[in-house]
């Protein structure tokens, strides 16, 4: 009697949780819709006040959510209308008319005017310490000559007017607000007239777009984006390879492989517009001329740079450091970036050739010494080589360039500091070789403009340069294409500006990396490079996918934790019975 | 009310110092957070020079922490360098999160190492305690990044013929519609896998200090007692001997409470739990020192009040410790 009550206790016990966990698989069945793309990001905007983010994750999300005057064709990264439907240059070139497309709104409703782009752009050239400042520099004034026109003057002819990154913000919610003001949240100063909108903003976490139909010309083809953070690339990696997210960018060689073996998964190596440089001391100085730092007096020979080219076997570093994921480089900027990129001819390229280091650097007078190191009165080529911690490329590739270095003779110290480290000391000039990288804007001016005289530092250490070169005849070319509004003809001077580096051998370029990314191709179709062979992962994809047809749908997540709930409660259940029953078992034992 | 103000003095006098060492030290860190913010856009010299100035890094070192002091007595820990967004309000975002992950894992890791310690300590060299206490010190010994992987991996993105059951990121579903429609529970599923990671870690510490304070209790009178009574030998020692080597745990949770929140880094890292450990991290890089003077406080602070906390709870629990 007792065993049979005992027993219908263990079943109910049982029984109870486990009916119970089939209600959450009935309930939670209903799919996550199709239409929404789910980006794992690396990197978060820092701000979601479009005067005050810096960061590419803002950059993305501003290009994502605000109208620009002009966009950017991901064919060739040409200008092309956005806001701005036409434009036209008055003959002294310092007067740009743009007129504006017809029928646009704010998020809140209301019509976008040129009353709004005015503001906009006067609110950038008042306050330089907004991000956009540097670009509206040259501007001299900003006027709305009627509701669909809009014309800025400059001071000087400037063809960066058709590549400003400056979000064009509603007048009517900024009219009294400091551009400073911190935004974390969708509100009145998140209200933008991009293809999305902004619905839901958790830092740290995620932010939500939802697509706004009325988009002119063509409204994006999904419903909802959803860019969700992530700590690390492998935690974003699987959850592409889980399905829980749908495109991700910045992989590893090794992840990048092991994602093209998913199913479903489509891989892309992006040849993307970035270039890996070793930098040198040429004798850093500031913009007045007084020399500063401590770099090797060696470095200041032109020679003793060219034969540290002639040692560096390019191909060889793509092919271990990047995994075959990038291009041997040698101008300064990428052939992905057309039509701006210049690469010496074949007898001008400084290939691996250590006889002929050996050769220039026996010639430039710098005898070994007797344990192989080179040197010139009393002083020995031993290098300090600063290398940054933020990508395993960059020390990979230290590792190689020390041997090779030694192998012609000279020493090499290679030191790990963060980038911010090694920022402060070049801009102090207390380095002889470093290695770095930047990331390319669609307009070559800025990473033209980090390499003339001006940009070196002030008396108060303030300053843009890159490598403290300071010649002439650069300058002299940058000046000209900052001032040429046609693009064959300024593409010529930038070449030619590009020759005149690579004549100095400084920077020392030494491949292109790929980006590697990966999107899930059983659930979005029509993903778009930028530029041609370039890169999937960003807005000038978003506002062109569209869902594939389904074949797999995203309910496994949510019946998932059905199945997971109803195992934890039946093991609850189960549990919590024996508990009863010891307890009931034992009840003679109480004191 | 004297003792709560003297509790107040003890409490400040003690962080004083910390807030003059964690200002210095974070001020010798290398970088120049206005080079950073700007690195890689274009950026004039008058640009750099403004931005140094807005953050007030172009005054001496002295005026600086004057101007900080005073800025934190009235409550205002100043703005973040790389989010432009008030500190308290950046610290106040992952605190939650990060509470919630090692609070819950504390709980854990001492409940489950207190269970296991106690029967590992009952027979000292028998087979359950060369068991328990081995895969307790495996377990600490392993490093918390490699285990979140693995736990990620195997249990969240499903490896062979395990399917993946947990979500692999965040605190909560981004995608509205994946995960259980309730909140709490949403948080509650994405908590497992960081908490089991964090418990594993850690509950070796509280093993270990059971296991020794319990086997020291082992040949104490009162248990002889116990046993005459006709307790069976779990008995004797969960309702006898367990209470009484309990204080030693104790200590060490109250302790541990202050400290866990900076050894959740590596968890909120892999996970991508929005929390402090992840914050103060990131800060590091660029380096966001109003972020670093906050967290730093915040922790110091913690500990300074736990310590306090864990001083007043061993003298109310243990007799011996009270003044005569």
């Amino acid at each position: 009697m007792q065993a049979i009550r005992v027993g219908l206790g263990v079943v109910g016990w049982i029984l109870l949780p486990a009916s119970l966990a089939t209600v959450p698989v009935t309930r939670v069945t209903a799919a996550p819709a199709r239409d929404t793309l789910v980006v794992a990001t690396l990197q978060e905007p820092d701000s979601l006040n479009p005067f005050l983010g810096a960061t590419v994750a803002a950059n993305q999300l501003f290009r994502l959510t605000y109208r620009y005057l002009t966009s950017y064709r991901p064919g060739d990264n040409h200008p092309v209308p956005d806001l701005a439907t036409s434009w036209r240059v008055s003959p002294d070139r310092l007067t740009w008319t743009f007129q504006l497309r017809e029928g646009v709104r704010w998020s809140d409703g209301r019509p976008v005017t040129a009353a709004d782009v005015a503001f906009t752009y006067r609110v950038v050239m008042r306050h330089p310490e907004t991000v956009n400042a540097a670009a509206a520099a040259v501007f001299a004034e900003v006027s709305a000559l009627d509701p669909a026109t809009v014309e800025i003057r400059t001071r000087e002819p400037t063809p960066t007017m058709l590549y400003l990154d400056i979000p064009i913000v509603p007048a009517h919610a900024w009219a009294d607000r400091d551009p400073a003001t911190p935004v974390d949240r969708p509100g009145p100063l998140t209200v933008g007239s991009g293809p999305f909108r902004l619905t839901a903003a958790a830092p740290g976490q995620f932010l939500r777009l939802a697509a706004d139909p009325t988009y002119q010309p063509a409204p994006p083809r999904i419903g909802t984006l959803v860019l969700q953070h992530f700590g690390t690339s492998d935690a974003a990696a699987q959850a592409v390879r889980k399905g829980d997210a749908d495109v991700v960018a910045n992989l590893t060689p090794a992840q990048y492989t092991a994602l093209g073996r998913v199913p479903g998964v489509t891989t892309v190596d992006a040849a993307a517009t970035r270039f890996t440089e070793l930098g040198a001391n040429p004798g850093a100085a500031r913009s007045d001329g007084t020399p500063i730092g401590d770099g090797h007096p060696a470095l200041t020979d032109a020679r003793v740079r060219a034969a540290i080219e002639h040692a560096i076997d390019r191909p060889t570093l793509v092919a271990r450091v990047l995994g075959g994921h990038g291009e041997a480089g040698a101008g300064y900027l990428p052939t992905a970036d057309k039509p701006w990129s210049w690469q010496p001819s074949g007898d001008q390229l400084r290939g691996y050739d250590p006889g002929r280091a050996n050769q220039i650097l026996d010639a430039a007078g710098y005898p070994r010494g007797p344990d192989g190191v080179r040197a010139r009165a009393g002083r020995r080529l031993d290098l300090r080589l600063y290398v940054p911690d933020s990508r395993a490329l960059y020390q990979q590739s230290a590792t190689y360039l020390v041997s090779w270095l030694r192998e012609i003779g000279i020493a090499m110290t290679p030191r790990l500091m963060s980038d911010t480290q090694l920022g402060s000391r070049v801009l102090a000039g207390r380095y002889d070789l470093f290695l770095g990288g930047w990331v390319l804007d669609p307009d070559p001016n800025f990473l033209l403009s980090v390499q003339t005289c001006a940009a070196r530092p002030d008396a108060g250490g303030n300053g843009s340069t890159d490598l403290f070169l300071c010649d002439p005849e650069y300058d002299r070319l940058y000046n000209r294409q900052a001032r040429t509004l046609d693009e064959a003809t300024r593409a010529q001077l930038v070449r030619a500006a590009q020759e005149r580096l690579y004549r100095q051998a400084l920077p020392i370029v030494l491949f292109y990396p790929a980006v590697l990314e990966a999107y899930r191709s059983d659930r979005f179709t029509g993903f778009v490079r930028r530029p041609s062979g370039g890169s999937a992962a960003g807005w000038w994809s978003y506002v062109a996918i569209a869902p594939a047809a389904p074949r797999s749908t995203r309910s496994a997540s949510s019946s998932r934790f059905g199945w997971t709930a109803g195992g934890g409660a039946a093991l609850a259940g189960v549990l919590i019975g024996a508990l009863v029953l010891r307890r009931r078992a034992r009840r003679d034992e109480r004191e | 009310m004297a003792r709560a103000s003297r509790w107040v003095g003890t409490a400040v006098a003690r962080l004083l110092p910390v807030l003059l060492l964690g200002f210095v030290l974070f001020r010798l860190l290398p970088g120049d957070p206005a080079l950073a913010l700007t690195r890689g856009r274009p950026a004039t010299a008058d640009q750099l020079a403004a931005t140094r100035h807005a953050l007030g890094l172009d005054r001496p070192l002295v005026t600086q922490f004057v101007r900080y002091l005073g800025a934190v007595l009235r409550g205002d820990l100043g703005e973040s360098f790389e989010y432009h967004r008030p500190v308290w309000r950046v610290l106040a975002g992952g605190l939650g999160p990060t509470l919630l992950l090692a609070g819950t894992a504390t709980v854990f890791a001492a409940a489950i190492g207190i269970a296991t310690g106690a029967r590992a300590g009952w027979r000292p060299g028998g087979r359950t305690d060369k068991l328990s206490t081995g895969t307790a010190l495996t377990l600490w010994a392993t490093p918390t990044f490699w285990l979140g992987l693995v736990l990620l991996v195997a249990l969240g993105v499903g490896a062979g013929p395990l399917p993946g059951l947990f979500p692999v990121a965040g605190m909560r579903s981004a995608v509205p519609g994946a995960g259980p429609p309730w909140p709490a529970l949403d948080v509650a599923w994405h908590l497992v896998l960081p908490v089991a990671t964090l418990t594993a870690v850690q509950y070796a510490q509280y093993h270990l200090i059971m296991r020794a304070s319990l086997a020291a209790q082992r040949g104490a009178p009162y248990l002889t007692l116990a046993r005459a009574k006709g307790l069976r030998d779990a008995g004797v020692r969960d309702r006898h001997a367990v209470p009484n080597a309990l204080l030693p745990t104790i200590t060490v949770l109250l302790l541990n409470i202050g400290v866990v929140v900076s050894g959740t880094v590596a968890v909120e890292v892999v996970f991508s739990w929005p929390g402090l450990g992840y914050l103060a991290f990131h800060a590091l890089d660029v380096p966001d020192l109003p972020v670093l003077h906050g967290a730093f406080l915040l922790l110091s602070a913690g500990v300074v009040t736990t310590t306090m906390v864990a001083d007043a709870v061993a003298r109310r629990f243990d007799p011996r410790l009270r003044p005569p």
